[in-house]
């Protein structure tokens, strides 16, 4: 094993995503290559301080999405208010309109 | 659907997405650059798409990467197009040697001696940099917790590319950072200038 795929093998270890046999190669590897090792501990360290931020989103706020889907304007299975009043799907619902004009009066010169 | 069905429907959904939602949003703020009122569109409209197709079909191998696969397209449908087709980015050879270089330095006591020298809105900063395809396989790894196989679900690509998406886009972070600290002054006497 080179060092290239020793580190790929590395992240892989920091997120317990080795596949089966690949941890005694890494292992192996590591033990001889003070490069490696080094990079494992600074790429634990970015790891860990990802997971951080991960850590401080507030658990209260996505139930009150989840909630909001449900509100009265907003019907199960349907389309939420919101999303038909978006400024998107009003360009888009006017380009519709447009189009379905355009073919009417096509027609009708035909 | 009966009124009853419905609502067994809605809370059969409530459990199924209930435990994710906290990771989803948190996906959804790294997506959307830690804009919140824009994140919690995004979710809102995730669950709202979900809950339409599960009215459809209620068999849902894996909730979680069915989750995110919902969300990054509709991140992609609303509020970033031009990601359908993301640019390739190129495989910068150089950022390897600056790497081990860089490892050489901090690696005794990386926490101590370069990331504690930065604040949460810095890493952030960075984190919103990278490109697109990184950051969202970092996302779904670091921020999330997905597992590869789930995340290899959520992108729709080979597990290979997970794994090179999400090493490659840790080193360009882990480069981003050393640049700005390096810039700033943060880095400890003697780390100063020594790469480039």
């Amino acid at each position: 094993m080179n060092c290239k795929e020793a580190r790929i093998l590395v992240h892989a270890s920091l997120d317990a995503q080795l596949l089966a046999g690949e941890k005694a190669s890494l292992d192996h590897h590591l033990l001889d290559c003070s490069g490696c090792e080094g990079y494992a501990k600074v790429f634990g360290a970015l790891k860990g301080r990802l997971s951080a931020m991960a850590a401080t989103t507030d658990g209260a706020v996505a139930t009150a999405v989840l909630d909001r889907c449900f509100e009265s304007g907003n019907r199960p299975g349907q389309q939420a208010r919101w999303l038909s009043q978006a400024p998107f799907s009003r360009y888009r619902a006017w380009r519709v309109f447009l189009s379905m004009i355009l073919v009417a009066v096509t027609l009708l010169l035909a | 659907m009966s009124v009853s069905s419905e609502e067994d429907v809605k809370h059969r959904f409530m459990d199924l997405v209930t435990p994710h939602k906290d990771v989803l949003l948190a996906g959804a703020l790294r997506l959307c650059n830690n804009n919140r009122p824009d994140a919690e569109d995004l979710l809102q409209e995730t669950f709202m798409k979900a809950y339409t197709a599960f009215r459809r079909s209620q068999e849902i191998e894996n909730p979680r990467a069915w989750l995110f696969k919902i969300m990054r397209n509709a991140f992609i449908n609303r509020y970033h197009k031009s990601h359908r087709e993301p640019a390739v980015v190129s495989y910068d050879e150089a950022l390897d040697d600056r790497i081990r270089a860089i490892v050489a330095h901090v690696a005794e006591d990386p926490e101590k001696v370069f990331f504690s020298r930065f604040l949460d809105s810095e890493v952030e900063e960075a984190f919103n940099s990278l490109p697109e395809q990184f950051k969202e396989a970092v996302t779904l790894c670091d921020i999330s917790g997905l597992s590869y196989e789930e995340i290899s679900e959520t992108l729709n690509v080979p597990l290979g590319t997970v794994r090179s998406r999400i090493s490659r886009g840790r080193e360009m972070l882990f480069g981003k950072l050393y640049e700005y600290a390096k810039e700033r002054g943060l880095l400890p006497r003697g780390e100063k200038g020594r790469q480039g």
